[in-house]
């Protein structure tokens, strides 16, 4: 307790209120990357999240996900009693390696977006012969 | 040492990695005459929530449908089905039976109409 004086607990105590904040305004985007022999399954959770705000993109080896905020509605005569469900929104990006950016498929589904981002398959050497001239 | 120490944090990752039951998130919103209720229910199908309503409690549950053996590999697993129930007081009087529940993109909504206490005069003897 040496090291605390006043100042520095009450700033420590600001900091972790703003931090609770913030974490209040934009959600976590909860995710599963998942893999097998041929593919890459990328699962996320967008509850109440319309497709045209979600933008996707493969570059380089990585999966990126843009999720746009969608403006809040605001009725009259309302009042919330409980709040804990926060708009979802955000980018996350996952590294995968090597796809096939072609075959990539996504679909939003029950409030899950699912990816499906195809290994690149190895293509294999056929043998050729060769002529000498 | 180093084995004491691989044993200790194995034993912290099942502590956290054991089936915890996560919390369903909810709104609850009031207007002069309903309720409205949201709960995140991402990838659960309608089939698997039950929704029940005693002695002023709303009690939504879900069943987790995620038992079947996945053969692939979890790079990142941060998602769930495995909720606890979640119990909600109401404090008016609501019409259970006629309420009216939906799931859109993954979001479960429930609307209750409140009962009004219906006004009567008193006829004085």
């Amino acid at each position: 307790m040496l090291y605390f004086n006043n100042k520095n607990l009450s700033d420590l105590f600001d900091d972790f209120v703003s931090g609770a904040k913030n974490a209040y305004e934009g959600a976590l985007i909860e995710a599963d990357v998942m893999e097998n022999d041929k593919a890459y399954l990328v699962s996320v959770n967008l509850p109440g999240v319309a497709k045209e705000n979600v933008s996707i993109d493969f570059k380089d080896g990585t999966l990126s996900l843009d999720v746009k905020k969608e403006d809040e509605k605001k009725e009259e005569n309302t009042k919330y009693v409980i709040r804990e469900r926060s708009n979802v929104y955000g980018k996350r990006s996952f590294y995968l390696g090597e796809c096939q950016s072609e075959g990539i498929k996504a679909k939003l589904e029950n409030g899950v977006l699912n990816v499906v981002i195809p290994k690149k398959v190895e293509t294999q050497s056929e043998a050729q012969s060769i002529s000498i001239e | 040492m180093m084995n004491e120490l691989t044993e200790l944090f194995d034993e912290l990752n099942t502590m956290f990695n054991t089936n915890v039951k996560r919390n369903m998130l909810a709104d609850m919103i009031e207007t002069k005459d309903e309720y409205k209720i949201l709960v995140d229910v991402c990838g659960i199908a309608k089939e698997n929530i039950n929704i029940s309503y005693e002695d002023k409690y709303l009690t939504i549950s879900v069943n987790d449908a995620t038992k079947e053996e996945n053969k692939d590999k979890y790079l990142v697993h941060e998602r769930t089905t495995n909720y606890a129930p979640k119990k909600i007081y109401i404090k008016n009087d609501v019409d259970f039976a006629g309420a009216k529940a939906k799931v859109v993109d993954g979001v479960l909504s429930i609307t209750l109409k409140k009962i009004m206490p219906k006004s009567a005069s008193i006829i004085i003897e």
